[in-house]
């Protein structure tokens, strides 16, 4: 294997490409966890976006009108979390296990029952992928090129994070979000619409989350695969908060969990031979890094990033 | 204490039965709206779920025998949900007990059944106990959320497992190359039958019927109550350390029951463990089941009691059971008796707030 | 009086929560330019009329007008759009953020200079960078009210305002809203169960008892003793307090406090270098205006927080039995009305066994008879209103639940009981069942750390008392050697300030 700089800037463009899907999971758990309403199963939000569009992409073969079918899904399992979680203040850790049974097995009956019955030899079962879009000039930087080589989905992450960012904290309605979780008493009787709040950004973070899952999807091979998500979405939960629910830091923990990926793939391709069954070595424990990544660094993290938790997270907020 | 109002108290119990056998109900229905979605009749096929899981005698013991694992798993969600300790790591480790139930009963070499399968149990409650208790000690002293420090670990698990079916212990007769399999346990490490049912059946009845003992009448059961309602309330009455350590032995206990779960699926049924493409999520293969999850559904229709865990563990068997007669005969997959599980979790997440809807309803304005 | 005064008004309204009629059938108005009094005990109704008022809780009964108008809001958010303010005892500020930004919630458009100048108005200058939870109570308050002035609050609601001030704050708190109420013709309505605050500055009064209005007329026209037989009706025997006190230094100390220093919350060191001892059956109370490290004290002697320095220790009344000092804990925060300490979750009786589990337990087995049985005397005893002891805690009213708490830790077999306010927010005939209690449990030998911020409760029960003032706790003396306005001065610092000329 030539360590050389080729290497390297292949790498720098496998980490952002992977990195993009953990990033917007990153952001739709940021959007729900900082009005207060915990978001654990956002991994299955995830899958039932990707689903929904890829199954869309496939019956009418267009790339566009699977990411609304996606996006559309996102906006219903935002306004079904918001109102089992916020009209009805359901339990927030059970709803999310409900919503992790549910994306894997409803997503994968969905593709089993639309493709299941067809002739496969007439019918194709992949999509048509995310081309990159090189932006002139900047791709061509060396080293970090590939950063300004990738779909245009994943630039719509770049610029998502730098609006997150600066809506939560340098608006005055990002503001009033942040005042929901950190005490919706008080925010209601500072004239803000506790509920109301709650809701959108819960069709937010079910947008993102859609979006996540289908740039799974979409952005690699183009055939489905079960639980395609792999994770991510659990990562992102870790993420968000080793990033103490600032934008900057769990997108720098998502660059680093996107790197372990891309050296897992790598490193995987180089110990495996090719095959994936045949070497005694074992690889599998790549497989591990980002998750243990995920825990090592919310425990080393643990005492001073808790700071900006919101207050009052997990709890319904109802009038008397 | 006025008689009339002692029976207020049973009002409120039989509200409580009544939602989850709504809940029950809801979740057929949304069923039977799935299957006719498919294509197929709904009542051909809830008749040929009844009819696959208790039609006939040897039917019924095979879907008592079946409900086995999920009603060991159960009780491990039992213990850690009643002691606030959120277990979302059941499927890997479900998986880690099945896997050392494997290794241990194939390493040893012996001839006897009662020794390989308590050597097999009790190393299978070793392992998965002490993965579960990572989680607990994260949460203790680094205050990493158990829920997710769990499913973390759970799919880390999963790995694991997947590295150990493919290399140490692959089994010599792998056909090809997509399924992997694991060495198959010996013929004594199987559990035996009496008339049809397996034995893993009265072992799990035994061990709910001891739980619920413990838990109703000894001081630790009920310690374990208080930190469940308010860990606060323990913390200031029982000591920081104190309730520290119960946590962890609380997550150590329930990692314990479910790989217990694992070694009895392994022991009386598969016989081995098979890592392949599907399954739910975090699982090798579908070989749990989905049962981690599952057994979420199941301990909280039941009210967190161990005993009525067993009815309800026995309702989702026929589910999946049915779901399986269903693949074979109706071309129903699996997945979609899982997702009927999922809906079901759906509105157990809302039973709280509902019941307290229904009683203001019937208050008198 | 001219009907065009009349700004909000609530006619004949009702409030039932559960089994619980916490308002029947009550009428108060609130005039512009003049301050009204909701005066009456704990429990008596004054804080959910206020909630109807302004939207947050809705009246099962009974209208609302504003100017004139009849209205219905939608939730406390309604209200505040219409101008009506409302100040609660733990005030609606967001602790994690800092004054700039909780302005910023309410007044987006002005700069940070309008916004010192506002907060400078109607109270101290305050760093707009600071984080509220770092501020003391009464600049939360002058925010509350520079939130609601800014606003052109045409009503101002408050809840229990002078309970966190000194005495010179609640002066000069009055004076600010006499003169704030003329310059802006805001209408002024204070709930409070402080007979003081009404005379001075209020010109109405109107006073609830158990959830009902008995008397309602302009200030001038009453006086001290007929508001006193209104709120509490026909007075109790009051038990004469044992007038010797106990020897002290006769007897081996129980409990040994010394040189303590506790880190706070909110400023580095809540306890300074506190010292004294405990002996076996008194009552030692340290009386404090909130937040001068009182409960940081109570939590270190019981365990709850570790000292920075100094120890806790047995006295050698305990060392000689060979066995652990055994302390109980009933403590109330104003903020937290259900407490932490209560699993509403689980039933009566296992409430009682948190306490009780090592009195009620064969071995590693619990007792459920015996819990039974001690649960129903100590329900006897305080007269709680529930039905059984397997009944949820949380079907039980406020008060009751409160009650629990304080029957388990005095029917617990300890040797110190630490008892913080442990009568707040219960009515007077509760409050002397409480205070009966407490007295018997020394009798019986336990020892009682009592922290109180009344000077009456403190004097009434206990044997010695001291005084804390910003972490420092005063000598300890009988309680013959105290009185009123010397207790009264050391709560604001004098043994701080003499210490200082030295």
């Amino acid at each position: 294997m030539a360590f050389d700089l080729g290497f390297f800037t292949t790498l720098v463009g496998t980490t952002v490409f992977l990195a993009a899907p953990i990033v917007l999971a990153c952001l739709g758990v940021q959007w729900s966890e900082l009005s207060g309403v915990f978001i654990f199963g956002i991994e299955g939000e995830m899958l039932l976006g990707a689903v929904a569009g890829f199954l869309t992409a496939l019956a009418t073969h267009s790339l566009p009108l699977g990411i609304v079918a996606g996006i559309a899904t996102g906006v219903g399992v935002g306004i079904l979390s918001g109102f089992f979680e916020v009209t009805l203040g359901a339990d927030q850790i059970i709803f999310a296990i409900a919503l992790l049974v549910i994306g894997p097995s409803l997503s994968s009956y969905l593709y089993g029952a639309y493709v299941g019955g067809r002739e496969l030899s007439t019918f194709s079962t992949s999509i048509p992928t995310f081309t990159s879009v090189p932006i002139p000039g900047l791709s061509s930087i060396p080293l970090i090129g590939p950063v300004f080589n990738q779909p245009i989905l994943v630039y719509v992450v770049y610029i998502l994070v730098i609006l997150t960012h600066y809506f939560f904290y340098h608006t005055n309605m990002g503001l009033k979000v942040r005042s929901v979780g950190m005490n919706p008493l008080a925010a209601d009787s500072m004239g803000t619409n506790v509920q109301l709040v709650r809701y959108s950004v819960l069709i937010i973070a079910g947008i993102l989350a859609a979006l996540g899952g289908m740039l799974m999807v979409m952005g690699g091979t183009g055939f489905w695969s079960d639980n395609v998500t792999a994770g991510r979405g659990l990562i992102a939960i870790a993420l968000v908060r080793v990033g103490n629910w600032r934008t900057h830091l769990t997108f720098g923990a998502s660059l680093v969990v996107g790197l372990l990926l891309a050296s897992v793939a790598d490193l995987q391709g180089i110990f495996s031979g090719g095959g994936a069954v045949t070497t005694t070595f074992p690889y599998e424990v790549f497989s591990t890094l980002p998750y243990l990544f995920a825990i090592a660094v919310i425990g080393i993290s643990y005492k001073w990033t808790r700071s900006n938790q919101p207050a009052s997270i997990g709890k319904p907020y109802q009038r008397g | 204490m006025e008689p009339g109002k002692k029976f207020s108290i049973w009002r409120r119990r039989f509200r409580e039965t009544a939602l989850s056998t709504v809940v029950v109900l809801v979740s057929v229905v949304v069923g039977a709206l799935l299957v006719a979605f498919e294509g197929r009749s709904p009542v051909a096929a809830y008749g040929t779920i009844v009819s696959s899981t208790f039609g006939s005698t040897s039917n019924i013991a095979y879907t008592l025998s079946q409900s086995s694992p999920l009603i060991l798993v159960a009780m491990g969600l039992v213990i850690a949900f009643r002691g606030s300790f959120w277990n979302g790591g059941g499927e890997g480790q479900m998986l880690l007990g099945g896997i050392t139930g494997v290794i241990v009963t194939y390493s040893l070499h012996v001839n006897n059944t009662p020794l390989l399968l308590l050597v097999g149990f009790v190393a299978a409650f070793i392992v998965s106990g002490a993965w579960a208790s990572i989680s607990g000690i994260l949460k203790v002293l680094f205050g990493i959320d158990d829920i997710v420090s769990s499913l973390l670990l759970s799919a880390t698990a999963a790995f694991i497992v997947f590295y150990l079916v493919r290399v140490p212990f692959a089994s010599p007769s792998t056909a090809t190359a997509a399924v992997l399999a694991s060495v198959n346990i010996p013929k004594a490490a199987q559990f035996p039958s009496v008339g049809g049912i397996s034995g893993t059946f009265p072992l799990a009845i035994a061990g709910a019927v001891v739980l619920a003992w413990v838990l109703a009448k000894t001081k630790f059961g009920f310690r374990l109550k208080v930190l469940g309602s308010n860990r606060n309330t323990a913390v200031a009455y029982f000591g920081k350390g104190p309730t520290n350590r119960l946590f962890i032995l609380i997550s150590f206990l329930s990692g314990g029951f479910i790989g217990m779960g694992g070694m009895a699926m392994v022991s009386a049924f598969t016989g081995n463990i098979v890592a392949g493409a599907s399954g739910g999520a975090y699982s090798a293969g579908g070989f749990t089941n989905s049962y981690g999850f599952i057994g979420i559904a199941v301990v909280f229709l039941a009210g967190l009691d161990p005993i009525a865990s067993i009815a309800a563990s026995i309702f989702f068997v026929t589910l999946v059971i049915g779901g399986l007669g269903l693949l074979v005969l109706m071309a129903v997959p699996t997945s979609l008796t899982i997702s009927i599980s999922g809906v079901a979790i759906l509105f157990v997440s809302a039973r709280v707030p509902i019941m307290d809807r229904l009683k203001a309803l019937r208050r008198p304005k | 009086m001219q009907e065009s005064d009349l700004v909000l008004e609530g006619r004949d309204l009702s409030k039932r929560f559960a089994d619980l009629t916490a308002v029947d059938g009550v009428s108060v108005a609130v005039r512009r330019g003049q301050i009204t009094v909701l005066l009456g005990e704990n429990g008596a109704g004054k804080s959910t009329y206020i909630k109807m008022l302004n939207g947050t809780l809705k009246p099962n009964s009974g209208t609302l007008y504003y100017e004139g108008q009849e209205t219905k809001f939608g939730s406390a958010r309604h209200a505040v759009k219409r101008k009506i303010h409302t100040i609660y005892q733990s005030f609606a500020l967001i602790d994690l953020f800092t004054v700039k930004e909780n302005m910023k919630l309410i007044f987006p458009d002005k700069t940070d200079d309008e916004l010192r100048a506002m907060i400078q108005q109607y109270g101290k200058a305050v760093d707009l960078d600071e984080r509220v939870a770092l501020l003391p109570a009464g600049i939360k308050q002058r925010l509350e009210i520079t939130k609601a002035l800014g606003s052109d609050a045409k009503v101002l609601l408050m809840d229990e305002p002078t309970s966190v001030l000194a005495y010179e704050e609640r002066d000069r708190l009055f004076k600010d809203l006499a003169r704030l109420g003329k310059e802006k013709g805001l209408a002024i309505l204070i709930a409070t169960h402080k007979l003081q605050d009404v005379m001075d500055y209020c010109q109405q009064v109107a006073v609830l008892k158990g959830g009902k209005l008995v008397l309602q007329k302009p200030v001038r026209d009453t006086n001290l003793k007929e508001l006193t037989v209104a709120m509490f009706g026909a007075s109790e025997e009051l038990e004469e307090a044992p007038t010797e006190t106990k020897p002290v230094g006769e007897t081996e100390s129980v409990l040994e406090v010394r040189n303590l220093s506790v880190r706070g919350d909110n400023v580095p060191l809540a306890v300074k270098e506190a010292s004294f001892s405990m002996h076996k059956g008194e009552i030692l109370c340290i009386i404090a205006i909130a937040g001068n490290g009182q409960l940081e004290l109570a939590d270190a002697v019981y365990g709850l927080r570790k000292p920075l320095s100094g120890d806790v220790a047995p006295g050698p009344a305990i060392l000689k039995t060979g066995r652990k000092l055994r302390v109980g804990r009933v403590a109330f925060a104003s903020d937290d009305p259900v407490q932490t300490g209560l699993a509403v979750d689980l039933s009566v009786k296992d409430n009682f066994g948190v306490s009780l589990l090592d009195q009620t337990s064969k071995g590693r087995l619990v007792d459920w008879k015996a819990l039974e049985d001690l649960s129903n005397k100590a329900i006897e005893k305080f007269e709680i209103k529930c039905y059984a002891t397997d009944e949820f805690l949380r079907e039980l009213s406020g008060g009751n639940i409160q009650k629990v708490l304080v029957a388990r830790e005095l029917s617990r077999d300890v040797d110190v009981l630490i008892a913080v306010h442990p009568a707040r927010g219960l009515d007077m005939h509760t409050t002397y069942l409480v205070y009966r209690s407490i007295m018997e449990v020394a009798r019986k030998g336990i020892s009682v750390l009592l922290i109180s911020e009344d000077v009456d409760e403190a004097l009434y029960l206990s044997d010695r008392l001291g005084a804390m003032y910003e972490g420092r706790l005063s000598e300890i003396k009988p309680k013959g050697l105290w009185t009123r306005e010397t207790l009264g001065s050391y709560m604001i610092g004098a043994h701080v300030m003499q210490e200082a000329k030295v």
